[in-house]
């Protein structure tokens, strides 16, 4: 009866034949076209993104300033730089699956040993590339720190429409692989691959590199810079809802200049690959590079302005910078627009520090759009059609000018006081801008009176459609727009009305009244013209941008201002007839010099450094103040005070030598250009601004372009004739 | 020919057939999962070699016999415990170079240039001492009889596992029923036995015996339908990767040496414990269905050559051998088709590794031996019992 129970041992084997062949039937038939399914996507690699080359930037004439150029980046899966603990599960895992060493390892030791590999990676590395350790890990915690701000920005700003508590919310850059380090070196590349192979969060990337042309650096602050986006604008894009196109946290992007005025067409959109693990590819999109924009700027002429500023900066130790603007009059085009001393794009990084510090040339400024200096004597043309405008000047009628002023208790002064020079005598309104008489405007801001006077120029600067505190002009973000001292602003900033004196400071472009070099060229623009319109860098249509009539401005008061302004360039006794005079082009200009104060050079700052403690630094600025303390980011700074200022204070003087402005179009009849240089602490307009004023002149009639030609003379011969007649 | 044709009985040639096949069939998986590699296939070589040491091994033991081995059942029983207990102290004394740890665990002891899976011989030895000592009725005809068998069980158990390797510790308790069931051990007392197994699966389930990551793996199992990418990735992993591969062979199989699926190791281990995966990929269904058939062809001889014979010691070898090949096949097909929670296992002559093949010829050397001894005597056949 046992040969039964054999027969019974038989049937097992027997029975689960039968069910496996069952199972491989489900598997194998019913089911094959899934699994094969599987099969096919299990053999396809990873998505790998293609990011687009960022548009280039060209000059007027399309040279190229600024491109981008393919690179290779090392990126690390977010988890791994974050080292949270479901990556280091997951990677724990990871090496049980792949390595068979570890497949029946405890979960412990795997642990372990996962995170040993997380934190040797970045020693590994340094070691591998030779760049810096703690640089690495820095730039960890900046990727880091960017995804979890992003993270909690999205959660604030749209957590209505999600259901799921913050701590289960994650956003897509968790799961995206961050470059750890940009633009790695092929020999690097080459290495990495091979000594990183083991670890499957790293990766080496095609990416790019932005690269700054020989040339780019008179253009340094109008190209800005690109950085990291910042999560305002990953949420506020517009391209958002594009997996795609949308930025994604820690991407580059324009953030100061022309990178970010043209962003929109700069930025491309990235594609991607998918290869099969035998190298073939599967799916390719590819990415669409950003478009190249260019920009009204003519390369040749501001390299050629940039140098003659330089030179005019060295020649005097006082003089801490320089900037001058050339538009095109009627298209206001921005032909030029120079700030110095510039600084190398290339090198930014590295020298940043050195560069926020430098507090006496402030190179980082970006003086012809983001510094404001008192316009001086150059505004005076446009307060007196302020006084046209409400009826107040007689273009016959004279002032007399003794060098003071007296109308109540207080004294105040021609320019020819200060220099013991005789006054002018006798002026009418032409001859007031030809000699640039303070005595006539006094009078004149007088009986306008400063709420007028302010009104007014807020037309004549900022357009006659616009509040003083829209953004005007070229939508640069560095771009200001000047103060233009109304009644209300005085009232909030001084916390009282106007005074008397006011309208007088303000017709000879003194006391609370800034404007920008852009402005002032833009202000001659307009005094050639007759017309405003904003100023442009990019290379548009101008028809885009309307111009605008300024109410109440009459042309037979324009040409009493133009025929000032000739006189004063053209003519014997005007302050720039020396000095700005051109054989080849009838020039209409204006000197200025315009009083103002020093600068902080030095500044000794007061910190609470925690446990009543007090630390005092003597830094250029706050930031260096902070660097230079062990905790400086939070300790609170309790008071600064101003040790050491540029220009130095001398014995002789009150003041610190004055700006020194010169504004111009030219030529007098159908006018072409226009254009402003101020050089900080030049001291005389006349003496200073006013020949740098013509070698620039000089350089734009030089231009092969044509901006100015020789023969524009001809029609100033004609009307002196008529005048004679 | 005449010499090998005397020296296999006629039960014996599907055994060895059917077996050799399997391994052919081994070859050319392990060819083809290699033979997109560079360099000459390492592995395949390796595995002719160890073929031809595991059928030297098969004819030895047609020369010695199996009796005159059951006669050192104890003794090579002994052997395999101590090279057992030396792998155990390898954990705490550091026995290099003959003994390393690998993949985290202790299971090989080399000496020169051959390395022993001590478990996969374990296996042999431990038929050959349980058939040695079932083979008297009276040993086990008690409860208190049936002691010595469990304690011959339970103690190369317990080492195997803790070396660790919970597979092939899995085989013995299976194999010590059938041939506890086979020898004709009182219904009742196998039920009790049935039952005290029984409820120490859950106990051992939550003892600290087993890991959570073998817990996971059973878990697994019973989640691999899921959509949800934890499992798959996961405890799961092996298994989705080896489903995908068997069910993407589909009837007639991708062919051989054609898929990228292996080049890229897409299965783990597939040259050892799922090269049925492999060969369900390659040949498809038809394929899978020939394996299946070959060892139920190997079994069902066992089988016969057990009935055949009347020596209750050959008897007891031949079910012995069958259970434990069957076992470990059913365990293994079954893990890489989810039916079996995954664990450390080899397929019997087909999965690569010498040990494991050369134990599996030993073991079927044992079965062939026992089918050369035909009976020839009218005596009544043994394992009649008439007081059941």
């Amino acid at each position: 009866m046992f040969e039964r129970r054999l027969r019974v041992v038989l049937t097992i084997p027997v029975l689960c034949g039968l069910l496996m062949l069952a199972r491989l039937y489900r598997l194998q038939i019913v089911e094959r076209e899934r699994y094969q399914e599987n099969a096919t996507e299990a053999l396809i690699g990873p998505r790998h993104y293609l990011p687009p080359l960022r548009g280039a930037v060209r000059d007027r004439y399309g040279e190229v300033l600024v491109s981008d150029e393919p690179a290779y980046d090392l990126t690390v899966l977010f988890g791994a730089l974050e080292a949270n603990p479901e990556f280091v599960e997951q990677y724990a895992l990871d090496i049980r699956r792949s390595e068979p060493d570890w497949s029946e390892a405890d979960t412990v030791a795997l642990t372990e040993e996962a995170t040993h590999r997380l934190d040797s990676f970045y020693d590994r590395l340094a070691r591998l590339s030779n760049a810096p350790f703690d640089d690495l890990l820095l730039r960890r915690d900046q990727i880091v720190d960017s995804v979890r701000n992003l993270r909690e920005y999205i959660w604030k700003h749209r957590s209505d429409k999600l259901q799921k508590s913050f701590k289960e919310f994650r956003i897509r850059e968790q799961h995206l692989y961050h470059p750890l380090m940009r633009d790695v070196s092929a020999e690097a590349r080459a290495q990495i691959e091979m000594a990183l192979r083991d670890l499957p969060f790293v990766r080496i990337e095609p990416s790019v590199r932005r690269v700054w042309h020989d040339r780019a650096t008179p253009l340094c602050h109008i190209l800005g810079r690109i950085g990291q986006v910042s999560p305002e604008r990953i949420e506020n894009d517009t391209r958002r809802g594009d997996g795609l196109a949308r930025y994604r946290a820690g991407d580059l992007v324009g953030v100061s200049g022309a990178e970010l005025l043209a962003e929109s067409d700069l930025r491309g959109i990235r594609g991607y690959e998918e290869k099969d693990l035998d190298g073939n590819v599967v799916e390719y999109v590819p990415p669409v590079d950003g478009n190249d924009i260019r920009l009204t700027i003519d390369l040749d002429l501001q390299q050629t302005i940039a140098q003659i500023l330089i030179d005019a900066v060295h020649e005097d130790e006082n003089r801490t910078g320089a900037s001058c603007v050339v538009l095109d009059v009627e298209s206001r085009d921005v032909l030029a627009l120079v700030s110095v001393p510039t600084y190398s794009l290339d090198t930014f990084r590295e020298s940043y520090s050195n560069l926020r510090d430098d507090t006496r040339y402030r190179p980082l400024l970006f003086r012809a759009v983001a510094e404001e200096y008192q316009p001086g004597s150059i505004i005076k043309p446009v307060s007196l059609l302020a006084g046209f405008r409400y009826g107040l000047v007689d273009p016959s009628a004279t002032s007399f000018c003794d060098g003071s002023y007296k109308n109540d208790s207080t004294h105040w002064h021609c320019w020819t006081y200060w220099r013991q020079l005789p006054g002018h005598g006798d002026v009418n309104a032409e001859q007031a801008i030809q000699h640039s008489c303070n005595i006539y405007f006094y009078g004149l801001g007088e009986r306008l009176n400063a709420h007028r006077l302010t009104s007014f120029y807020s037309d004549f600067l900022l357009g006659p459609t616009r509040s003083a505190d829209e953004s005007s002009g070229t939508g640069l973000i560095e771009e200001r727009s000047g103060i233009i001292p109304t009644q209300e602003w005085i009232f909030g900033r001084r916390g009282r009305g106007y005074r008397i004196a006011d309208g007088r400071n303000y017709a000879i472009g003194q006391g609370e009244l800034q404007i920008t070099p852009l402005q002032a060229a833009n202000m001659y623009a307009t005094l050639a013209r007759g017309t405003f319109r904003d100023p442009t860098i990019l290379d548009d249509d101008f028809r885009d941008r309307p111009e605008t009539e300024i109410p109440g401005l009459r042309t037979s008061a324009l040409n009493t201002a133009r025929r000032g302004l000739f006189r004063c360039v053209n003519e014997e006794g005007g302050t720039a007839e020396r000095t700005a005079k051109l054989d080849e082009v009838v020039v209409c200009g204006k000197t200025g010099s315009a009083q103002c104060v020093s600068r902080a050079l030095r500044t000794s700052y007061v910190f609470d450094v925690g446990g009543g403690r007090q630390q005092t630094i003597l830094a250029p600025t706050i930031e260096a103040a902070r660097a230079a303390l062990d905790d400086g980011d939070s300790a609170e700074l309790i008071k600064r005070k101003i040790v050491e200022r540029w220009p130095p204070p001398r014995e002789k003087e009150k003041t610190p030598p004055p700006h020194a402005w010169f504004a111009a179009y030219a030529p007098y009849k159908r006018p072409r250009i226009s254009m402003a240089v101020v050089i900080e602490h030049g001291r005389s307009g006349g003496q200073v601004a006013a020949p740098v004023g013509q070698k620039i002149l000089r350089a734009i009639l030089a231009s092969p372009h044509g901006y100015l030609t020789p023969d524009d003379r001809g029609p100033l011969a004609k009307r002196k004739s008529e005048d004679g007649a | 020919m005449r010499a090998l044709t005397r020296a296999i009985p006629i039960l014996g040639w599907p055994v060895l057939l059917a077996a050799l096949m399997l391994t052919f069939l081994g070859l050319l998986g392990v060819y083809s999962a290699e033979a997109g590699l560079e360099g000459p296939p390492r592995v395949t070589m390796r595995q002719v070699m160890f073929l031809m040491i595991g059928l030297g091994g098969f004819f030895a033991v047609q020369v010695v016999g199996y009796r005159e081995l059951g006669r050192w059942a104890y003794p090579l029983f002994f052997l395999t415990m101590f090279a057992l207990a030396a792998l155990i102290a390898a954990k705490y004394v550091p026995m290099a170079p003959f003994i390393v740890e690998r993949r985290n665990s202790f299971r090989w002891i080399t000496i020169g240039p051959m390395t022993f899976q001590v478990s996969e011989y374990a296996k042999v030895s431990f038929i050959i001492a349980l058939a040695w000592y079932l083979r008297y009725r009276t040993n086990f005809r008690s409860l208190g009889g049936l002691l010595m068998p469990f304690i011959l069980t339970l103690i190369p158990m317990a080492m195997i596992l803790k070396e660790p390797d919970l597979g092939t510790s899995l085989l013995l308790l299976p194999t010590l029923f059938v041939m506890l069931y086979v020898a004709g051990t009182k219904n009742r007392h196998l039920s009790v036995i049935l039952l005290l197994g029984m409820t120490a699966v859950p106990v051992f389930y939550f003892s600290p015996l087993m890991n959570p990551y073998q817990r996971q793996r059973i878990q697994a199992l019973f989640h691999q339908d899921e959509t949800d990418a934890h499992w798959r990735l996961n405890a799961g992993y092996q298994l989705n990767q080896s489903k995908m591969a068997i069910g993407s062979g589909g009837i007639a199989g991708q062919g051989f040496k054609q898929s990228a699926f292996f080049r890229h190791n897409l299965l783990p281990e597939e040259h050892n414990d799922f090269i049925f995966a492999v060969v369900a990929h390659q040949w498809g269904f038809l394929g899978a269905l020939f394996v299946i058939v070959l060892y139920l062809v190997i079994i069902a001889t066992g089988l016969t050559i057990a009935s055949a014979t009347t020596d209750p010691l050959g008897r007891l070898l031949a079910v012995g051998v069958c259970a434990v090949l069957c076992a470990q096949t059913l365990i293994n097909i079954g893990m890489t088709i989810g039916l079996m929670p995954i664990t450390g296992m080899s397929l019997p002559f087909v999965s690569a590794g010498g040990s494991g093949l050369i134990s599996n010829y030993l073991a079927l050397g044992l079965l062939v031996s026992v089918a050369r001894r035909r009976p020839i005597d009218m005596a009544p056949k043994p394992f009649e019992f008439d007081n059941e």
